[in-house]
């Protein structure tokens, strides 16, 4: 009887051998599987078999999670994590920042349930932890980062920074005569010839920027009123692209992922990373409490800090990995005594300093809408 | 003066499929024809004869893939030599079928607009009053602010006739006006029409199928049969002295019988022992073939054998019809069924026909002997029947 | 002879009535669906205008959204903008689609039987990358235009053409907007009667005196109906303004409903209401002023038997005319649609090496790309199909069931042309998450089909009203007569009559909706991102060669499956007209 079944259903799978899907790779044995290429220390890694086996045992196929980059350049971490863990699949919902909390809200009152694991930026993930929307968990792997990466409550662990730089088209600006401070940028030569995107909404890159860069004492309110009439808003990548097409000569806290891209393609782009206009966004991990798939979750959020999946965030998507010895992105310098961007606020710190800042912010950059 | 001449008028559409030759329904192949001034003439045939084709290039709405066409002194259309004016220069009016009225516009403003359209321009003030003047003859004053769609179809039909008529055209067309309206207008609208057209002046050319029609209006008729024309004369010679069969069962001739001339001048049908005496329309050799046309108003039927005429017959009656003034009759000769008269004192309505034997006969003046055309046109007896 | 053939005014003209009066009772499903997907939503947004959270979310009521959305200049600024672009572009494109109509549908003009197809390419081109088209074309740094005039003058600054100014926004947006004025032009252009034409002719009237006193006055309903559509999707735009418009800075109320939810650091959705409710209740009170403005004159039009051969003849100015055509034609769809092709090639916009085929390779190797043409495949197939289906019920509901109900119907069906696709997926969202039941739908694919349909349903109306208008309501009372019941007589008769306009209808239907952003960004179910979305995201990126060649990959799917469509249509109308045909025969 039993012998039969199993021959119809190797019939029935026959036409999918040919597949690379991961849910034909499953492994036959939740018990006994293991996962491919396991990195991090002897508890992180016994953590996450455990975690690969039960979620295989439940009958966990995917674990979808839900941040706000575009979906292609999670490709190659998605691709690492569903080869090490055969059997699994990360589905990625691209939620802009200020969709994610309604979408969150909407699944918990519908009880529509889909979101595991969310990934969002520092400037928003304070709102959705104040809601309870987080359960709970600090894996093994993360036990060796930075305390600034960590929390110790669990709900929320940095494994990324989105990194920002300024970029500048190569063919209207020789590299010496790239702005390097606020000095520079406000010198008529500039002027309209540069963007950054708007600060106070949902896309808080440039309110982390001036949030730190006013912590450090680095910029004054006057020379952010220059700044916002001498200069146009652009969003995050429209920014990178601008330049690269030549509209605009220079974009302050530009999208490194985007820069690589296009400078891959050919398009007259380079970025460097000076600090008055360079900046990291911290990115946290947190398991919703409304998990459906409660040890893939788990699974994929410890995987994000293991140093496999670092050097693929670093190397391969372009974004500043916190780990540990982490390799750093592409043309990102290692970090100068000096004060850089990596000496400044925590993501704590940070969501404070944004919260109290927000009010200041808008006054100066959100004019119109708020006269 | 304001005559119109066509000559060697050819109109030819191109076949859907590339490669089909047989004519379409509504070309016109060669026709010849010359309307005095202020002549009311009438083209007539069934349907896809190319009457209306033929007005629709005098209108200038269709160009001639052949022939010249002239009215008054002006070549309006010369295929060969590239001429062709466009409608709007031709200065004449028209009435369409489907009166074509404008649905935006009042009477007012339907009739005005051909008056609004002359070179020099005619003052608002004489418009006003022309305009007028025109619903006046059409028996529509007071209705000069309605829409069209306000209006009974008979009110309708008068509008297009007033616009057709505003501008005082030089030549006005009338392309089936009367067919959309019920017969007791339609008789009544075609009296008005015709006193219209003689207090107007104008040349008029009309378009129709029905006889009663090109009877009642025309100083002259054109019978048109695939794009040709068959016969062309004056109504009593067209009702009269049809030259054809076609044109014979067209005008309403009931009875028709195919036969041979026999040597001293009679004319047997096929099939009857018998010869009928007639009038021969076209001079004809004994032996020739030809047809016996006789109007069942011509065809009276007797119950008794002394009131029977010339050209007796005897036959069986099949079924009687009451028409008011006298009965029809269906009468089995030999073979074949013919339509007579029997007068209305001798048969009483609601009688019932038991298979009497009756006679038949016919003045020689009403046997109208039709030589044979060349060629038959079957399509057309299809329709007939 | 005079039968009314097709009115133009509304969809549900003059029958109303015909059928009896038990209607409002066999249509009541019609109108419960149209109640839950266009008027609850509607309700949602409004309660959501007075409160300081989402329906069905904690809050507090509050007046405060309505008394200071007004006061901001910006928001005033962008009113102004609004109706500026709206009024502007619709004026000058419904000239332009009156012209070409009138070409295609009443001359003899060269060059006339591709305005059509042309137009429909068009349509078929999502308004977004018709304006990354020209973005790409015409802007004044990488714009192919430039670069080409550039390196043929050598002038390295020469500029002949900046398409990210008033102006060139303008202009992009009338020639998108020709499309959309001319597709509801043309059947009215076509049922025209030439005899109405005629005579004018034979009562001296030029050509072109006939089109301004007699064709234009006639089609006076259609026409107004059409600039009214145009007022109203000029006061919708969005793509274009969010793509064309930035460089100038310029911001109308679609883009500042979308920042106060979506870019604002607080989602503002009492003043996104507000926004949205004025903008509907404007786009009300245009349709109330065209509903008074023709009043009682509705115009018939006789069954149009409009026979080749009778073409307005334009002489000598034929070639100008063609020309013209021919430039517009390039304009429109040569030029926006070459453009995406060469960029699809390029590595990168200004980059004029290593031009090849790999982004198509590249763009098919993106995990997503596949399953997303197939979700979108099948999405817009169903929408269209069921916004389709519900369309035709609803004409005949509004047919059937009194004056009442029609205008009931007719307004309800437009609710979702005043609100901006952001909108309508945000109204939609609010009103099934607070219904208990509907909830379950809630981040499903369904979820994202019934907002697509709601968003299609203004679109989906007209095309039924049209179709519908074509068949007298006498065909199927002649059914009804002949002992057919009512949904019966629908099936055997009007259906098949209406098969070819309704499959028309289905595949414009689809790919509007497979070109439908607004609905996906908000409400797409997870791993299931349609096309269009996917696409955005790509061009959002910057990486505009890959997003040109996933576009120019849509745009052959679409030509396929309406070629495919076209060819079972073709079959489709000789059927029906052998049904109309041996109906004929029956009845006479």
């Amino acid at each position: 009887m039993t012998s039969r079944r199993a021959f119809l259903m190797g019939l029935a799978a026959l036409p999918l051998a040919g597949c690379e899907t991961p849910a034909a790779r499953r492994p036959a044995d939740p018990a006994r599987a293991a996962p491919l290429g396991l990195t991090g220390s002897a508890e992180a890694r016994a953590e996450m078999t455990e975690l690969y086996r039960r979620a295989l045992a439940a009958g966990e196929e995917k674990v979808t999670l839900y941040s706000c980059t575009g979906d292609s350049e999670w490709q190659p971490l998605w691709r690492a994590f569903q080869d090490a863990f055969p059997g699994l699949t990360a589905v990625y919902s691209h939620i802009s920042p200020s969709q994610v909390m309604i979408r969150i809200d909407s699944e918990t009152a519908t009880g529509r349930r889909f979101g595991d694991v969310y990934l969002p930026p520092v400037n928003i993930v304070e709102d959705i932890a104040d809601k309870g929307y987080f359960l709970p968990f600090s894996p093994k792997s993360v036990a060796e980062f930075e305390p600034r990466w960590r929390d110790p409550e669990g709900l929320v662990d940095y494994p990324l920074a989105k990194a920002f730089g300024l970029a500048y088209n190569t063919r209207a600006v020789p590299p010496e005569a790239v702005p390097r401070t606020f000095e520079d940028i406000l010198q008529p030569r500039w002027r309209k010839r540069y963007t950054y995107i708007r600060p106070a909404t949902q896309n808080g890159t440039t309110d982390v920027a001036i949030t730190d860069l006013l912590h450090q004492g680095r910029v004054t309110r006057a020379q952010l009123e220059a700044l916002r009439d001498k200069g146009a808003y652009a969003g995050i990548e429209a920014g990178v692209t601008y330049v690269s097409q030549g509209r605009q000569d220079i974009q302050l806290w530009a999208y490194l992922p985007t820069v690589l891209r296009q400078r891959k393609l050919g398009a007259p782009v380079a970025i460097v990373f000076p600090p008055d206009f360079s900046t990291l966004v911290p990115f946290g991990a947190a398991i919703s409490r409304n998990v459906v798939h409660p040890n893939a979750a788990r699974l994929l959020k410890a995987w994000l800090f293991t140093p496999a999946a670092q050097a693929v965030l670093a190397r391969q998507v372009g974004m500043f990995a916190t780990g540990p010895g982490a390799p750093l992105p592409p043309y990102m310098p290692p970090p100068s005594p000096d004060a850089g961007p990596r000496r400044g606020l925590s993501p704590r710190e940070l969501q404070v300093a944004l919260a109290a800042g927000r009010p200041n912010l808008k006054s100066i950059f959100d004019v119109k809408v708020n006269a | 003066m304001t005559r119109v001449i066509l000559r060697n008028l050819h109109k030819h559409f191109p076949g859907r499929a590339p490669g089909v030759v047989a004519p379409k329904r509504g070309a016109i192949n060669g026709i010849d024809l010359e309307i005095a001034s202020g002549e009311f003439f009438v083209l007539l045939g069934p349907s896809g004869c190319g009457k209306t084709t033929t007005l629709r290039a005098i209108a200038g709405l269709e160009e001639p893939t052949e022939g010249i066409i002239q009215i008054g002194d002006e070549v309006v259309a010369d295929a060969a030599r590239g001429v062709f004016a466009s409608p709007n220069a031709r200065r004449l009016g028209m009435m369409f079928q489907s009166y074509a009225l404008w649905p935006h516009m009042t009477v007012a403003q339907n009739v005005a607009y051909p008056l609004e359209r002359r070179r020099p321009k005619i003052p608002r003030a004489e418009i006003a009053r022309r305009v007028d003047e025109v619903l006046d003859l059409v028996g529509l004053s007071g209705l000069e602010s309605r829409f069209p769609s306000q209006l009974s179809g008979g009110q309708q039909q008068r509008v297009a006739l007033a616009r057709a008529l505003s501008a005082s055209p030089r030549l006005v067309l009338f392309d089936e006006p009367l067919s959309n309206l019920d017969a007791q207008l339609r008789f009544r609208l075609r009296h008005d029409l015709r006193r219209i057209h003689d207090e107007a002046g104008s040349t008029s050319i009309y378009v129709t199928h029905d006889q009663a029609e090109a009877l009642a209006l025309a100083d002259r008729v054109a019978v048109l049969n695939h794009g040709e024309v068959e016969q062309l004369g004056p109504p009593t010679e067209i009702f009269l002295s049809p030259k054809s069969r076609f044109v014979a069962e067209f005008v309403g001739y009931e009875n028709l019988l195919d036969g041979t001339l026999e040597v001293g001048g009679g004319f047997r049908p096929d099939g009857w022992l018998r010869p009928l005496t007639g009038r021969w329309v076209a001079p004809a050799l004994a032996g020739a073939r030809g047809c016996a046309a006789i109007r069942a108003s011509g065809l009276h039927v007797s119950l008794d054998a002394t009131e029977a005429g010339p050209n007796a017959l005897v036959g069986v009656l099949q079924a009687v019809t009451y028409l008011g003034d006298r009965y029809s009759a269906r009468v089995a000769v030999g073979g074949q069924v013919l339509f007579a008269t029997l007068a209305a004192d001798r048969w009483s309505p609601g009688r019932p026909v038991n298979g009497e034997t009756v006679h038949l006969w016919a003045k020689p003046s009403d046997v109208v002997l039709i030589p044979a055309s060349p060629e038959p046109a079957p399509a057309l007896r299809e329709e007939a029947a | 002879m005079t039968a009314p053939a097709a009115t133009f005014d509304s969809p549900l003209g003059p029958h109303l009535r015909r059928l009896g009066r038990a209607a409002p009772v066999r249509f009541a499903p019609v109108l419960a669906v149209l109640f839950v997907l266009l008027v609850w939503p509607l309700a949602m947004l409004a309660v959501g205008s007075f409160r300081t959270a989402a329906p069905g979310f904690p809050g507090e009521w509050t007046l405060k959204a309505w008394g200071s959305v007004f006061n901001v200049p910006a928001v005033r600024e962008s009113v102004a903008n609004s109706l500026t672009i709206s009024f502007v572009t619709t004026a000058a494109a419904a000239l332009l689609a009156a012209g070409l109509a009138f070409l295609s549908e009443r001359t003899d003009a060269p060059l006339r039987r591709w305005i059509t197809p042309a137009i429909v390419v068009m349509f078929a081109t999502p308004g977004l990358f018709y304006a990354v088209g020209y973005a790409l074309l015409g802007n004044a740094y990488t714009g192919l235009f430039n670069q080409i005039a550039r390196s043929l003058t050598g002038l390295e600054n020469l500029t002949l053409i900046d398409i990210e100014t008033w102006g060139g926004l303008l202009g992009v947006m009338v020639l998108k907007k020709v499309a959309v004025i001319y597709l509801f032009l043309i059947g009215p252009f076509r049922a025209l009667d030439p005899s109405h034409d005629e005579a004018s002719l034979t009562a001296g009237a030029g050509t072109f005196e006939t089109f301004w006193r007699i064709n234009l006055p006639i089609l006076a309903p259609a026409l107004t109906g059409a600039i009214l559509l145009g007022v109203v999707t000029g006061l919708q735009a969005f793509d274009m303004i969010v793509i064309l418009g930035w460089p100038q800075d310029i911001q109308v109320i679609t883009t500042r409903i979308f920042e106060f939810i979506t870019v604002a650091a607080e989602p503002d959705y009492a003043r996104a209401s507000v926004l949205s409710l004025s903008l509907l209740l404007l786009i009300a009170a245009l349709s109330f002023l065209q509903a008074k403005i023709l009043g009682t004159r509705s115009f018939f039009t006789v069954g149009g038997k409009a026979r080749e051969g009778q073409r307005l003849k334009l002489g000598r100015l034929r070639w100008v005319f063609g020309a013209l055509i021919g430039l517009y034609l390039f304009a429109a769809a040569v030029a926006p649609i070459g453009s995406v092709a060469f960029s699809s090639i390029q590595p990168f916009p200004g980059v004029y090496e290593n031009l090849s085929l790999r982004n198509y390779a590249e763009v098919l190797r993106i995990q997503r790309v596949v399953p997303s043409l197939l979700t979108t495949l099948a999405l817009s197939a169903g929408v269209g199909l069921a916004a389709m289906g519900l369309a035709v019920a609803a004409v005949q509901a509004g047919r059937a069931g009194g004056a009442r109900t029609a205008v009931v119907i007719r307004f309800t069906t437009l609710i979702p042309l005043a609100m901006p696709g952001v909108v309508t997926a945000l109204a939609i969202a609010w009103a099934f998450v607070s219904t208990p039941g509907l909830q379950q739908l809630y981040g499903t694919i369904y979820l994202t089909g019934l907002a697509m349909i709601a968003c299609v349903m203004p679109f989906a109306m007209q095309a039924a009203g049209a179709a519908m208008a074509q068949i007298s309501p006498d065909l199927q009372e002649a059914a009804r007569t002949s002992g057919a019941s009512g949904p019966r007589a629908l099936a055997d008769v009007t259906l098949q009559l209406i098969a070819p306009s309704f499959l028309t209808g289905w595949f414009m239907a689809a790919i509007l909706t497979s070109g439908n952003l607004d609905v996906p960004l908000l409400l797409d179910a997870p791993g299931q991102r349609p096309i269009a979305a996917v696409i955005y995201d790509l061009n959002n990126r910057g990486d505009f060669s890959i997003a040109c060649a996933l576009l120019m990959l849509t745009l052959l799917a679409k030509a396929g499956v309406g070629l495919g469509g076209y060819a079972v249509l073709k079959a489709g109308s000789g059927l029906a007209r052998r049904r109309l045909s041996s109906l004929a025969k029956d009845r006479s």
